[in-house]
């Protein structure tokens, strides 16, 4: 990091992010993480992680890059839907239920699925419309077809547990604020 | 800090704008799930998996901050800095923002992916570890533990190198100064 351009784009615009922006100082900073191997990462923490990571196969990593795609896709689609739900404050506890349910469907998904979901890739590739993408088109439709009994069981169950945990938190307070105002 | 739009490159030669924003339990839950897949799929019996626990508990504490670059609803990188009980190996000893972990997702790490789903998730949460450093009034001071095969990046990008730390079984310190206006 070159701290005389860090400086001066301190003084020209207060925000050092400002730099993604300039191609110049990308390139260069492309071309400096590329010659050293282009692994960015710090922390003791880290390090057991990052040396597993290192076991994993080729054949792994392809996989998992495919389920990344997938997700890409799939997940900007599920928190729309959900968010039609009108879930209030019980959302975020919904949907990170919902993703860990899709996620594991992804990992072994019936013969129809596994048809679609290659639809969806292939699509996903193709230069065109949002509008044309017929196949996503039916994500949510697909969702709901995905997701099982037990699934939308676990969804409803979580939706209650966070709202019954808002309100008791709404409680506490209002006894905290009656408390301190006496 | 807020949300913040963040240029990444997707190779071969797209730029997307990803959202820099501070970590959610959502997040965190992300990393445990889709992160630690590629280890469980790779059946590692010893998962050492201490550091997401960190970051869930890291939320909710003041001395930290922690931080996700997010894209397509999807964590791409993490990082946790340590903004109050650091202070410089220089001699003034002046407090600065210490990165307790920087990391991106195993599909952005290169020597996994290459070229990776995104590039540059790593070397923009250091950027903005100093741009929190300046906003922090630490005038840009960051320090951190390079992982060992990443030394290279930071003796590249100017960082002070202060040698291997026996407090964090070896690994070596680096340290950016604060930037001069």
């Amino acid at each position: 990091m070159n701290d005389e351009i860090l400086a001066q784009q301190l003084e020209k615009t207060g925000n050092l992010l400002d730099l993604l922006n300039d191609d110049a100082w990308v390139r260069e900073t492309e071309a400096i993480e590329a010659e050293c191997g282009g692994q960015v990462e710090a922390g003791l923490g880290l390090r057991s992680y990052v040396e597993q990571l290192a076991t994993v196969t080729p054949a792994a990593f392809r996989q998992q890059r495919r389920q990344v795609q997938l997700l890409s896709i799939l997940l900007p689609e599920l928190k729309a839907w959900l968010q039609s739900w009108k879930l209030g404050l019980s959302f975020e506890a919904v949907y990170i239920e919902a993703q860990r349910r899709l996620f594991e469907h992804l990992q072994q998904p019936t013969p129809e699925q596994a048809t679609w979901l290659e639809a969806l890739l292939a699509e996903d590739t193709e230069k065109i419309s949002p509008e044309q993408k017929t196949v996503r088109s039916q994500a949510i439709a697909m969702l709901a077809k995905m997701f099982t009994e037990d699934d939308w069981q676990a969804l409803a169950q979580t939706a209650a547990e966070e709202t019954a945990k808002g309100i008791l938190q709404v409680r506490q307070q209002e006894g905290v604020q009656a408390v301190v105002a006496s | 800090m807020t949300r913040r739009p963040v240029s990444l490159q997707k190779p071969p030669n797209e730029t997307v704008t990803a959202t820099f924003c501070p970590l959610t339990l959502a997040h965190v839950e992300q990393i445990d799930t889709f992160w630690r897949a590629i280890l469980r799929a790779a059946q590692e019996p010893d998962i050492s998996w201490d550091w997401a626990y960190k970051l869930r508990l890291a939320v909710n504490d003041r001395r930290y901050e922690a931080y996700a670059i997010e894209w397509e609803e999807l964590v791409q990188g993490v990082m946790l800095l340590e903004t109050q009980w650091h202070r410089s190996w220089m001699s003034a000893r002046s407090p600065l923002v210490y990165v307790e972990y920087l990391a991106s997702a195993p599909w952005n790490r290169r020597p996994i992916e290459d070229p990776p789903y995104l590039a540059g998730v790593g070397r923009t949460l250091l950027l903005l570890a100093r741009q929190r450093s300046v906003e922090l009034g630490y005038g840009g001071r960051v320090g951190l533990h390079s992982l060992p095969r990443t030394e290279a990046f930071y003796h590249l990008k100017n960082m002070a190198d202060y040698g291997p730390d026996p407090d964090k079984d070896g690994l070596v310190y680096f340290e950016y100064p604060a930037l001069q206006r």
